[in-house]
């Protein structure tokens, strides 16, 4: 047949080298993307590890003792009346004499300023979208959505800047608060950051609804309200709801504005108008002072983790109910 | 005349959907070999399968033999971008590449690291089209300015200078105006000296004006294949004489 | 009956309605308020000299430096890695692999990852981990690289703006006509030759859309910079890949939280949040005028 050393046709063996060479890296490219998700989290857990084996690290502070509630006897679990009181029972000081790591307070402050920015932000952007999907004219179309970028695109220091500098004197103001930093002036400022991803993936949601739904309800005597709630919303339900997830995960993260206006006293209690620590506050604050290697190092990175694993099953959950929704309105 | 190319007893899917079956073939050197048959029927995959551009298809699958100047195009191992300069192909709709005209002609020489002489070799190759009185002013103008008739032309002239042996030509004048058409029919009449041709038309006129011989595909099968002339007068097959006689098509 | 579906669906109307108007007032007061406040002192002396010592007075210079500095480090390495994933995904993968499916995965849940575990990331992985071996290998274990510095910081946003710059330029790669692919394919193109020659020269736009906003994002973002390098006050520019470096968001952080007199420090800081401000919108007007462009040009084609 052919000989291979005449026949240019037939592929030699030496190809092309540099084209190899640049194919590989550009598959390389896709495997150092996989790769940085991993790395990011085997490098926090990393150093949390220790919390779990480490039996130096286990003298001062161990999983269960970040849990468990001070007995009450101890001294610390003693209000000024020397009775021992619930919120005084799950301190959270690291610092010298007798570390202590609680989670609760933490837990709690979380919490706390995630439902306040929640309560905020999920009727407020979604209220909005489905104006703009449903109802909005245009004008208003070009209007929000671009408003709703520049919001995006303030950078979340400015937003811890402006919830400090303003919302916080302005709320105390208005409503005879005590604390001027507190959940409330943190879980707007919060909302402000969340209402940008609800805003966004609602929207799309309630617009991939094919206009057929609408033109039928209506064709059956619906008025625009009556086709909204009750068949464009139900059919947008999942996106909507990733919606809320997606935003869920934002807050939980978010890290300056909560470090800026929460007052960042590790209190335990569930009145929003108190100052109060979230986990991510609670790292950026105290990374700085907990020398490399101690056990409040290791307890930070246990955090972050947690964090990690938090936040990566929301985002996890909220795209799947995107897809979900995706496949539900093409058949 | 001896074949150049040969199909035995080739086969083509899409996934599931068969559009070839078991095709077998002859291009013979030198001629034009016309491609008639009504849409669906696996003119476009034949051409596209002779020089593996079938292959950009995730979903494609061949079976059987295809050889050129004696190598299996699909058994043997091929070197694609050699394979596609030595059939050239130009498609139904022209495809400027963004850039002026040189830089289109131009394109595929460099594509084998050739620079520098290319002048008179584009020339020749715009000449071949039947363009270079039209555009010898305006080489450095964008592509996109010439009408759709000029574009075609301008990818013929593009392929020819890759000095192919065969051209494929996948419904060339599909869309263009009898005048352009008109041009492009006389230069394969020139062309026919060089290379051989495989002009895929739905155009069954166009068939019976420029070929030697024709093939006539329905439903992924060769029905009949022979000199035009008898394609067309005195067919074997009956669905032959209905397609070329108009009766379906 | 009739009367009262009305009444519901103005109140609907009236809430969701109000909503929006809510999200155009905070916008605009958040706005305003920076502006009326920073501008009085923006001023070229502001914008060109050093802070001064106690944090009360002078201006922004190293803070702006720093953080130019740092996107541009940022930028060289997160525009190759973004562009040669997308790429990748567009170009080169087969479009059902598990491997495609798998980086868009990452991709997506990347961008999700909490700003300060990027940081605790970078302090872990870069300063810590190659730093650490950096010194060990090439520094006879002298503490050159295995601390914070503009170089870890850099990474660290490069890898956190990864998700921006591959979606930009997957859009562009996007935008190409399949057309112009098969076309140089069927000259005896190679794959890397249709890319090169025709997909990316095409695809300009989209990367320079990818890279703007990516530096909008990285110069915006804090947390990740907390502990791989930024510093409030330092007496010199940052010359060296392993210096400490001042930063515009950074700086903001410390004037608010921690400057001693917050009544002497305001106008600075209102002012140096407008800058930060400024540039971060006017890099994302840009971005965005590139990308309505190319959208253009994909509707037309």
């Amino acid at each position: 047949m052919a000989d291979p050393r005449i026949d240019p046709l037939l592929l030699r063996a030496r190809g092309r080298p540099w084209e190899k060479a640049i194919e590989f890296s550009i598959r390389s490219s896709a495997v150092i993307v996989i790769a940085a998700l991993v790395l990011i989290f085997v490098f926090v857990a990393k150093e949390a590890i220790p919390l779990l084996t480490s039996a130096e690290v286990h003298r001062e502070v161990t999983i269960p003792s970040m849990i468990a509630p001070l007995p009450e006897d101890h001294a610390s679990s003693l209000n000024s009346e020397g009775r021992p009181e619930f919120s005084l029972r799950f301190p959270w000081q690291p610092g010298p004499p007798e570390p202590k790591y609680k989670l609760l307070p933490l837990l709690v402050g979380t919490l706390k300023v995630t439902f306040v920015a929640l309560l905020f932000a999920l009727p407020v952007a979604i209220g909005a979208a489905i104006f703009t999907s449903e109802f909005a004219p245009q004008v208003a179309r070009e209007l929000i959505k671009p408003a709703v970028e520049l919001l995006a695109g303030i950078p979340s220091v400015v937003i811890g800047f402006f919830a400090l500098m303003v919302l916080a004197t302005w709320l105390q103001k208005s409503f005879a608060i005590t604390y001027r930093l507190n959940a409330v002036t943190a879980g707007i400022g919060l909302g402000l950051a969340v209402i940008p991803i609800v805003y966004t993936v609602a929207e799309d949601a309630l617009s991939a609804v094919p206009q057929s739904f609408r033109d039928g309800s209506s064709a059956l005597g619906a008025n625009r309200w009556q086709t909204a709630w009750r068949v464009v919303l139900p059919a947008a339900t999942p996106g909507v709801f990733a919606a809320c997830v997606l935003g869920a995960g934002r807050a939980i993260g978010e890290t300056m504005i909560v470090l800026m206006s929460s007052g960042n006293s590790a209190t335990l209690s569930l009145d929003p108008t108190r100052s109060f620590r979230s986990f991510s506050a609670t790292i950026a604050a105290e990374l700085g002072e907990a020398p490399h290697g101690s056990p409040h190092y290791h307890v930070l990175f246990f955090i972050g983790a947690f964090l990690f694993v938090i936040t990566f099953l929301l985002n996890l959950a909220g795209h799947w109910y995107v897809n979900r929704l995706r496949k539900k309105l093409k058949g | 005349m001896k074949a150049i190319l040969e199909l035995r007893g080739f086969s083509a899917w899409y996934g599931h959907h068969l559009a070839l079956k078991e095709i077998s073939l002859e291009v013979l050197s030198g001629e034009i070999l016309g491609v008639i048959g009504p849409a669906g029927g696996g003119k476009s995959t034949l051409i596209r399968s002779l020089n593996r551009m079938n292959d950009l298809d995730p979903k494609f699958r061949a079976d059987g033999t295809v050889r050129y100047r004696g190598i299996d195009l699909y058994k043997d191992p091929v070197d694609l971008a050699v394979l596609r300069r030595k059939l050239g192909m130009v498609f139904a709709v022209p495809v400027p590449l963004p850039g002026s005209i040189y830089q289109n002609l131009a394109f595929g020489p460099s594509l084998n690291g050739k620079k520098g002489e290319l002048d008179a070799r584009v020339e020749r190759c715009l000449k071949a089209s039947f363009l270079w009185e039209e555009v010898k002013d305006r080489l450095t103008l964008s592509a996109f300015a010439l009408s759709g008739g000029q574009q075609q032309r301008l990818c013929l002239a593009r392929t020819l200078m890759l000095e192919p042996e065969v051209l494929l030509l996948d419904e060339p004048c599909s869309g263009l105006d009898p005048l352009s058409t008109a041009k492009i029919e006389e230069a394969l009449q020139e062309l026919k000296k060089e290379v051989t041709v495989v002009l895929v038309t739905n155009n069954v006129m166009q068939a019976s004006r420029c070929a030697d011989r024709t093939a006539f595909f329905l439903q992924g099968r060769l029905v009949e294949c022979g000199p035009t002339e008898q394609i067309f007068v005195n067919p074997k097959e009956k669905t032959t004489r209905d397609y070329v006689s108009g009766r379906f098509g | 009956m009739a009367r009262w579906i009305k009444v519901v669906a103005a109140l609907f109307t009236g809430l969701t309605g109000l909503s929006c108007l809510l999200i155009l007032a905070m916008v605009a007061i958040i706005l305003g308020n920076i502006a009326i406040h920073g501008w009085p002192s923006l001023s070229w002396t502001f914008l060109s000299t050093a802070p001064s010592a106690d944090l009360g007075g002078g201006g922004v210079f190293p803070a702006i430096f720093g953080t130019v500095a740092l996107v541009l480090l940022m930028t060289v390495a997160v525009v190759p890695l973004g562009v040669a994933s997308a790429v990748y995904l567009h170009e080169y993968a087969p479009q059902d692999s598990r491997i495609v499916a798998l980086v868009r995965l990452a991709l997506q849940n990347l961008a999700g990852v909490p700003a300060i575990v990027f940081g605790l990331f970078g302090l872990g992985l870069f300063v810590r981990f190659a730093g650490g071996g950096i010194d060990a290998i090439f520094f006879r274990g002298q503490l050159t690289f295995g601390q914070p510095c503009i170089l870890w910081a850099s990474l660290t946003l490069a890898i956190l703006t990864l998700p921006t710059v591959v979606v930009a330029t997957e859009e562009a790669l996007r935008a190409v006509p399949r057309s112009y692919r098969e076309a140089a394919y069927a000259m005896g193109a190679t794959r890397w030759q249709v890319t090169w020659r025709v997909v990316l020269p095409q695809s300009v736009g989209g990367m320079l859309t990818g890279a703007i906003l990516a530096v909008s994002r990285g110069a915006g973002e804090v947390a990740p910079i907390l502990f791989t390098g930024a510093a409030y006050y330092l007496r010199d520019l940052p010359t060296k890949l392993n210096d400490q470096f001042m930063e515009l968001g950074y700086h903001v952080f410390v004037l608010t939280t921690q400057a001693p007199n917050v009544e002497k420090t305001k106008p600075i800081l209102y002012s140096t949040v407008l800058v930060l401000l400024l540039v971060t919108f006017a890099l994302n007007f840009v971005a965005v005028l590139i990308r309505s462009r190319i959208r253009r040009r994909l509707r037309t084609t």
